[in-house]
């Protein structure tokens, strides 16, 4: 197992590696950069900014720069805002995407997989109809019009919630549940397929006919079979959650990592693009190596030569 | 003479699907006695496994028992509460199923799933249920059954498997074993091995079986009564022998000469022409009819009833009518096809 673990992880640095790589060029070859000439004075600020900032040097260079920067946790300093390292950046906007997230995960896999539960074993009785219309319009309905739902009948009609901010525990509400809603529905169908497969599988015939109750059938034989599919859309399912969105935070105004990895591409803040990529492929990476370690520990036919 | 341990009575089964009520099983009566074995043979959706399953009320929907009665020492099963048929299910018959590749979970260990069968019907421990569990595997034959217990599934192969499969349902001591297909999927060598020892364990242990099977060599082996199944209907039931060597019905005739034989003679084998019949719209008459080189008129227009042969030899065949004509093709198959 631990060898297992050990060779994950160096294909796992092998991936953020590429990931780093493709990134960088990619952000180089887009037209523009962050001292556009429209913003300066005159050519002269810019060559000089432009040598400051080492962007004289040529680009195999730069990047060997910054992997080695990189390597030392160094992410550099932001482009936009003068003198803030970007991990200050990233520690101040990760905590509400992290809070957020982790609720809003919390829910998804509680909610999901119950709801996914019991529509699958009560197939097409009105439980089950009332859970698909729901997982239906949960997946198909856009998030920013969710949200906007959401403040008007809670924090404008009602008055339950602020309308903006984190500032009480309570706008943490409309986050959660509307950065949730698409993943809830989704593992909710995807809990009631799996089950429903499950069920017509020999071996629940055999653990019916060995005179086990249908609640152990259930809960032993065919939950943890079926939540296999589960699981491996879970981890990256929580890295996508937990690195933010921008609409969501931008609707419930929130300092979160979402809106500052947008607001850096549109501004070419060539380090923070690189800063929160690299630490999003980092999360990432570690959520699917947990999953498939979870794998490994829920099915014993997948081995870890 | 022997007790009858478990009746069939006159079981009807259907499944209600979109297109309609398709009748798996219209009507199908048999008892079982203590220590016998039977087999029930018949094809690809004659209602053999359907029988079985609604013996153990395992039948999922859109599958329905629509009437009858399955009478286990006399109670019907059919109005036991969930609660009581579990009672029956592992403790009382037990059942093996066809293919021991996905018969078993493949998330748990082997002992495991033996283990918890005996800990849902027998009063034991954990340590009691496990020194069991050991004991019934060394008794199907499983080399190191301390060890292996610790196996999940997919580190047994196939045969080993089906003996693990064995083990389990017979682990509660049931009065009646029920093994669906058990050797349709392994090899020839193995399935050999299978059957004897699904035999041996008949007679060690004084269990009723229910063999279910599409292959007479099968229960030729094992069994001392046959039922021969067609169209959702026990077309023939008699002893082995009364089976193999003085057949009556068209239909196991027809079956018999289908099998090769290992004689010199180079001989063709004699397919049964047509398809079995849909029983969603069953014939009025009797279902092999349209396949039945003997068919007469009264064969389409109604059902035959039994007619007894000999001594627990009936079948449902008009030609054994006294007012059937004599047909002297029939005649002759009928001296013994496998003499």
């Amino acid at each position: 197992m631990a060898k297992y673990i050990i060779k994950r992880i160096l294909y796992s640095i092998l991936t953020i590696w590429c990931i780093i790589t493709i990134t960088f060029f990619l952000m180089k070859i887009i037209p523009g950069d962050p001292f556009a000439a429209e913003k300066l004075p005159n050519a002269a600020v810019k060559a000089a900014i432009s040598k400051q900032y080492g962007f004289d040097q040529p680009l195999y260079i730069q990047y060997v720069k910054y992997l080695g920067n990189f390597v030392r946790g160094d992410f550099g300093i932001s482009y936009q805002k003068a003198g803030v390292t970007v991990n200050k950046i990233i520690g101040d906007g990760f905590p509400y995407s992290l809070t957020i997230g982790i609720w809003a995960s919390c829910l998804v896999v509680i909610v999901g997989v119950s709801m996914g539960i019991v529509s699958a074993l009560r197939q097409n009785k009105i439980a089950d109809r009332l859970i698909m219309v729901m997982s239906t319009l949960g997946s198909t309905i856009p998030s920013f019009v969710l949200a906007t739902g959401f403040l008007y009948l809670f924090s404008k009609t009602l008055g339950i919630v602020p309308a903006f901010g984190v500032d009480e525990a309570a706008g943490y509400i409309g986050p959660v549940l509307v950065i949730g809603a698409f993943s809830t529905a989704f593992i909710t169908r995807l809990t009631r397929t799996s089950i429903l497969e499950v069920l017509q599988q020999d071996y629940i015939r055999t653990a019916r006919s060995k005179g086990l109750s249908e609640f152990r059938v259930i809960v032993k034989h065919a939950l943890r079979n079926a939540l296999l599919p589960v699981v491996t859309y879970v981890g990256p399912m929580i890295a996508s959650i937990v690195t933010g969105s921008f609409v969501i935070e931008k609707v419930f105004g929130i300092p979160g990592i979402g809106k500052l990895f947008t607001e850096s591409i549109i501004n070419r803040d060539y380090t923070m693009i690189m800063g929160i990529t690299t630490f999003f492929a980092v999360f990432l990476v570690i959520t699917v190596l947990v999953v498939d370690v979870a794998y490994v520990l829920i099915d014993p036919r997948i081995k870890y030569e | 003479m022997s007790r009858k341990i478990l009746e069939v009575d006159q079981l009807r089964t259907s499944f209600f699907t979109h297109l309609g009520e398709v009748q798996a099983i219209r009507g199908v009566s048999f008892c079982l006695n203590e220590g016998e074995s039977i087999g029930i043979v018949g094809e690809s959706g004659s209602g053999k496994s359907v029988t079985s399953l609604s013996i153990m009320r395992l039948l999922q929907h859109p599958g329905k028992v629509v009437g009858g009665e399955i009478r286990l020492h006399g109670e019907n099963l059919l109005q036991y509460t969930p609660q009581q048929m579990r009672k029956v299910r592992g403790e009382k018959i037990a059942m093996i199923f066809q293919d021991p590749m996905t018969s078993m979970n493949p998330v748990y260990t082997i002992g495991n799933q033996i283990e918890e069968m005996i800990l849902e019907h027998k009063n034991l421990t954990k340590q009691e249920a496990r020194e069991r569990a050991v004991e019934m595997l060394g008794m199907v034959g499983i080399p190191s059954p301390e060890q292996r217990l610790k196996n999940y599934p997919h580190e047994f192969s196939g045969g080993m498997r089906q003996r693990a499969m064995i083990a389990m349902a017979l682990s509660c001591s049931p009065q009646i074993l029920i093994a669906d297909e058990p050797t349709t999927a392994l090899d020839v060598t193995i399935q050999a091995q299978i059957l004897r020892l699904i035999k041996k364990l008949n007679e060690e242990m004084n269990m009723s079986t229910i063999l279910i099977t599409h292959d007479l060599g099968v229960v030729a082996d094992v069994c001392q009564r046959i039922l021969v199944m067609y169209g959702g209907l026990i077309m023939e039931e008699g002893t082995r022998s009364q089976i193999f060597y003085h057949p009556r019905h068209p239909y196991t005739m027809g079956l018999l000469k289908s099998i090769p034989k290992a004689s010199d003679q180079k001989q063709r084998l004699i397919p049964i022409l047509g398809t079995p019949p849909d029983l969603l719209h069953p014939p009025a008459g009797c279902p092999f009819c349209s396949r039945c080189s003997f068919a007469m008129n009264i064969c389409r227009e109604k059902q035959p009833p039994y007619f007894k042969d000999a001594d627990g030899h009936r079948v449902m065949c008009w030609l054994l009518s006294e007012e059937a004509p004599y047909v002297e093709a029939y005649e002759k198959q009928k001296g013994g096809v496998r003499a």
